[in-house]
């Protein structure tokens, strides 16, 4: 009380020597709380503190909607799930990055992933249909902004968003034993995609991810191979969708911005 | 006399050489007023040669060669030159007869005639033809595991002649 010390809350029946006075309640961690209040003689006060976390304090404060709260980058390890019987791949793996400012209830930032299909083809032959066999592999890019809400944020605990990106994907598939034109197919699709997650508080300032989403990323084009009687195997393109449901896992390190 | 009877000698012995030279085997051979050079490539561009021994002169020749130990290996006689697009034989109508290791006759590296089949219009058949007198244009060519071409021999020219039977009857005189 007018910046001296006197005690720890709850405090009963404090005596005033001064009618006017400041009243200070603080405590680590908390913005503190001030109020200044005038009595009469026999006159009693009951003051209640309430007191806000400094990122609490910022958000009921906010001057700007996107004055950045956090930065968070960290490393996510997806699955990629589709079903493409004609080059024997169902699901896929693929590792990226990713970085994410968040602001109040949203969020956005980038990320960029990779990873290796390994994929084969039964292909006919003079012997039979579906007789010959050939692996090959394929190689994706994805990169993406994306845009978050939290629908649901406990501080320092759990949070659960909603999520929307776009970007592209980018596939490359090889075959050494394709002809000179169709060894290395290329394509860059456009990446349009959704994601549901959860951010687990770990262990202050990592948190775990858990996400699951859907990608619509365009198509993939491989050397599609027939065996022939009469000399060399014959090759033409093929083209699939790429459309894959994912779920990963995550570690991301939050870190504030003020 | 004696000048009259060494001019005599000298004049057949040089019409036998000149015919000798026109008629037997030369650096050129017509066939259908087409000039087939001896140097031959192998059939396939990209691959390694696979040579070919073929018994001559005979409707029914027997071939053999160098096992590779591939999984897949074809021999094919065809009654035309043998024509590729794309390394990829362009006239199977024109193939008469074939074996491949798959019909598990013969073994691989050596094989008779009747262990490989007739073929009409690139469909292999159920039965075995002795060649009929003529040329034909024989190779073979042999597949990986993958069904990659690796390896081909050369375009081998076969002829059936008339002396097939000559010889025949020449052997049973001796007899």
């Amino acid at each position: 009380m007018n910046g001296q010390v006197v005690g720890i809350t709850p405090i009963d029946n404090l005596t005033l020597e001064k009618p006017e006075f400041t009243v200070d309640v603080i405590m680590k961690g908390y913005k503190p709380f001030s109020q200044s209040l005038s009595l009469t003689p026999g006159q009693k006060a009951y003051i209640h503190a309430e007191l806000y976390d400094v990122l609490a304090d910022r958000i009921l404060k906010r001057d700007s909607l996107w004055r950045i709260d956090y930065h968070e980058v960290g490393f996510l390890q997806n699955l990629d799930f589709q079903n493409m019987k004609e080059i024997d791949v169902e699901s896929f793996p693929i590792s990226s990055f990713q970085y994410c400012a968040k602001f109040g209830k949203f969020s956005a930032g980038i990320g960029l992933g990779f990873g290796i299909l390994k994929a084969s083809q039964n292909f006919d032959t003079f012997m039979g249909a579906g007789e010959g066999y050939e692996s090959f592999d394929i190689n994706v890019a994805k990169g993406r902004i994306f845009a978050r809400y939290n629908i649901l944020e406990i501080a320092d605990m759990i949070g659960l968003y909603l999520g929307a990106s776009t970007g592209f994907m980018s596939v490359n598939s090889k075959n050494y034993d394709a002809p000179t034109d169709l060894v290395e197919l290329r394509r860059a699709n456009p990446l349009i995609g959704g994601e549901f997650g959860v951010e687990i508080y770990v262990l202050n300032p990592f948190k775990l991810t858990i996400m699951g989403g859907y990608d619509y990323g365009g198509k993939i084009e491989y050397a599609k191979k027939k065996a022939t009687y009469w000399g060399e195997p014959e090759y033409k393109r093929e083209i699939l969708k790429l459309q894959p449901f994912y779920v990963g896992v995550g570690i991301m390190l939050s870190f504030r911005a003020f | 006399m004696r000048k009259l009877i060494i001019t005599s000698l000298f004049f057949v012995i040089s019409i036998s050489f000149i015919y000798g030279c026109s008629s037997g085997d030369s650096e050129t051979a017509s066939d259908n007023n087409y000039y087939y050079p001896k140097t031959q490539n192998i059939l396939f561009f990209g691959t390694s040669e696979l040579s070919l021994e073929i018994t001559q002169n005979v409707s029914q020749p027997s071939f053999a060669w160098q096992a590779t130990g591939l999984k897949y290996v074809v021999i094919t006689v065809f009654d035309s030159k043998i024509d590729l697009k794309n390394n990829q034989i362009a006239n199977p109508e024109d193939a008469v007869w074939t074996w491949n290791t798959n019909m598990g006759r013969g073994r691989e590296g050596n094989i008779g005639f009747s262990d490989g089949r007739d073929m009409r219009l690139g469909v292999i058949q159920d039965t075995v033809t002795p060649l009929n007198l003529g040329v034909y244009y024989i190779s073979a060519w042999a597949y990986d595991d993958n069904y990659n071409l690796i390896r081909s021999s050369k375009e081998y020219k076969f002829d059936i002649m008339n002396n097939v039977a000559s010889f025949e009857i020449s052997r049973t005189n001796k007899q």
